[in-house]
């Protein structure tokens, strides 16, 4: 049984500032965003050019 | 009285005497025959045929709409049960298949059939609930199945049948999805130009709608804007992701269900050290559950008999869980990012297979596992997770070839779109990173973490 090891089991491991490294922020700052931005314009696009489809 | 009438199936010929038994042209027709005999075959040993059988779906269209028709139609319909031996075993149980009155030959109605029925061993991966339950002769027999039926065509076409096993499937599988019957799906379809009765089609945009009022959140993809190969890998992560997709194909103005996929070719792995690839890469069919054909089609590269193949999926809807806010294309940009940027250290992260799944059945399948080391386990079971996660397990090529993974990260698919700490957990093969949400902390812990066997429990293999 998993409860009898997780009973009374602190989680104390060393902090740290950040999970991630200065450089994928950087990079999220700089290009990441910009091509999330373009992957929701592209499901706004994905909308209009499919909502006229018609199936019988 | 309640009429069961039992069948051998020695052989394929001895599928032509259902006729016998029915006994009635508006029920059974060669076509139907030749349909069942061909992809079920000898994989049945027995079939047991009830009658009458009220059917919730077909009597939910006939209140509607066929009492309302001046020719005469009966109520009550033919209900095939399929064992795989020739016994009346629950473990022998493959499921049913309802037949519905038709004067136009569309008789075969809901089906709850096991892929194993109609499929070889190892020769697919399907969603399936094991949710229902039939009722024969006092016994309950359990199927685990996806739901399919065939289009009526007067009130009901492909897209009607395809909206509606979505919804079963998850009606069937959480109780917190209403089920609906085949009339109630008619009755959802936003009013547009045309009828909704009888119907002469649906759009994408009706689809959609259907599928909200059910409780879903639906994305549109589109070959035409994200282009064919985005389109393509994204169908195949929600595939394995275990939400089944509409599919609208121009070619045939035809939408089916994208309930799974082919066997995985492993010969597509790159060389150790080559590119980085996904592991959706490695599939080149899906599995279709088509109105017009007995479920679990399998769609490659080749036509089906539909006349439609892969390649020819130009739209797609994907029914998504409320709170799954992050799409596919995001998680995979910020995780990619994330190991080019040092993230997890210089494991071996050659093959990424991402996929969406419940932190309720991450955290069983941690619990159980033989493989992981406690402290892998007691931090996936302690650290606290949304309903649903996106995980991605990572790992070199030899070890996706032994269905094994060394790293492996949780999303929050809660997060906001432009959050780039989404993350919940990653670790690679000496240390886990984790958010402890009760005091918005990252905390890091050394662990030594031996390759473990990817997660799998979306879908069936069959």
């Amino acid at each position: 049984m998993r409860l009898a090891s997780l009973s009374g089991q602190k989680f104390q491991d060393r902090k740290v500032e950040t999970p991630a490294t200065k450089e994928y922020y950087e990079h999220c700052q700089n290009n990441g965003n910009k091509d999330i931005k373009r992957m929701l314009q592209d499901y706004a696009a994905a909308y209009e050019n499919a909502k006229e489809f018609t199936v019988r | 009285m309640i009429s069961i009438e039992t069948l051998e199936i020695k052989s394929l010929a001895d599928y032509d005497r259902i006729s016998g038994i029915v006994n009635d042209g508006l029920y059974v027709n060669q076509t139907l025959i030749d349909e069942i005999k061909g992809r079920i075959g000898q994989r049945a040993k027995r079939i047991v045929i009830e009658s009458p059988y009220s059917d919730l779906d077909y009597n939910s269209v006939y209140s509607s709409f066929y009492s309302k028709q001046h020719k005469e139609r009966p109520k009550d319909c033919y209900r095939l049960h399929f064992f795989s031996e020739e016994t009346f075993e629950i473990k022998d149980y493959r499921g049913f298949l309802v037949l519905r009155p038709s004067y136009i030959g569309r008789s075969m109605g809901r089906g709850q059939l096991d892929p194993r029925l109609l499929l070889d061993p190892g020769s697919a991966f399907i969603m399936q609930s094991s949710g229902f339950i039939a009722n024969l002769g006092g016994e309950r027999y359990n199927v685990s199945s996806f739901p399919w039926m065939a289009q009526e065509t007067d009130i009901s076409i492909c897209a009607h049948s395809a909206t509606w096993s979505i919804v079963r499937y998850f009606s069937q599988k959480y109780s917190h999805y209403q089920q609906q019957t085949l009339d109630d799906i008619v009755r959802l379809a936003p009013p547009f130009l045309n009828r909704k009765v009888p119907s002469d089609g649906l759009n994408f945009l009706q689809i959609s709608s259907i599928l909200s009022q059910a409780g879903f959140h639906c994305l549109f993809l589109s070959n035409d804007i994200q282009g064919a190969d985005k389109v393509k890998e994204h169908l195949r992560v929600y595939i394995e992701s275990g939400i089944p997709i509409i599919g609208g194909i121009k070619r045939t103005q035809h939408a089916v269900v994208l309930a799974g996929h082919g066997p995985v070719d492993y010969s597509k792995l790159p060389p150790a050290g080559g590119n980085r690839v996904l592991s959706s890469s490695l599939i080149d069919s899906l599995i279709a559950v088509d109105d017009n054909y007995l479920p679990y089609l399998e769609v490659g590269l080749a036509d089906t008999p539909g006349g439609y193949n892969v390649d020819d999926i130009d739209y797609a809807i994907v029914p998504l869980y409320e709170k799954m806010f992050l799409p596919a294309d995001i998680i995979l940009s910020r995780v990619t990012s994330f190991i080019d940027n040092g993230g997890l250290g210089a494991a071996d992260s050659q093959v990424l297979r991402p996929y969406l799944t419940s932190s309720r059945s991450l955290k069983a399948r941690a619990a159980i596992s033989a493989d992981m080391p406690d402290g892998l386990v007691d931090t996936i079971l302690s650290v606290e997770m949304p309903k649903f996660v996106w995980c991605v397990d990572i790992g070199s090529v030899d070890e996706y070839r032994n269905n094994l993974c060394s790293s492996r990260i949780i999303i929050d698919s809660t997060a906001g779109t432009y959050d780039t700490n989404p993350w919940i957990l990653a670790h690679n093969d000496n240390m886990i990173i984790y958010y402890d949400r009760t005091d918005a902390s990252w905390r890091n812990r050394a662990q030594a973490i031996a390759p473990y066997p990817l997660y799998r429990n979306n879908l069936k293999e069959v």
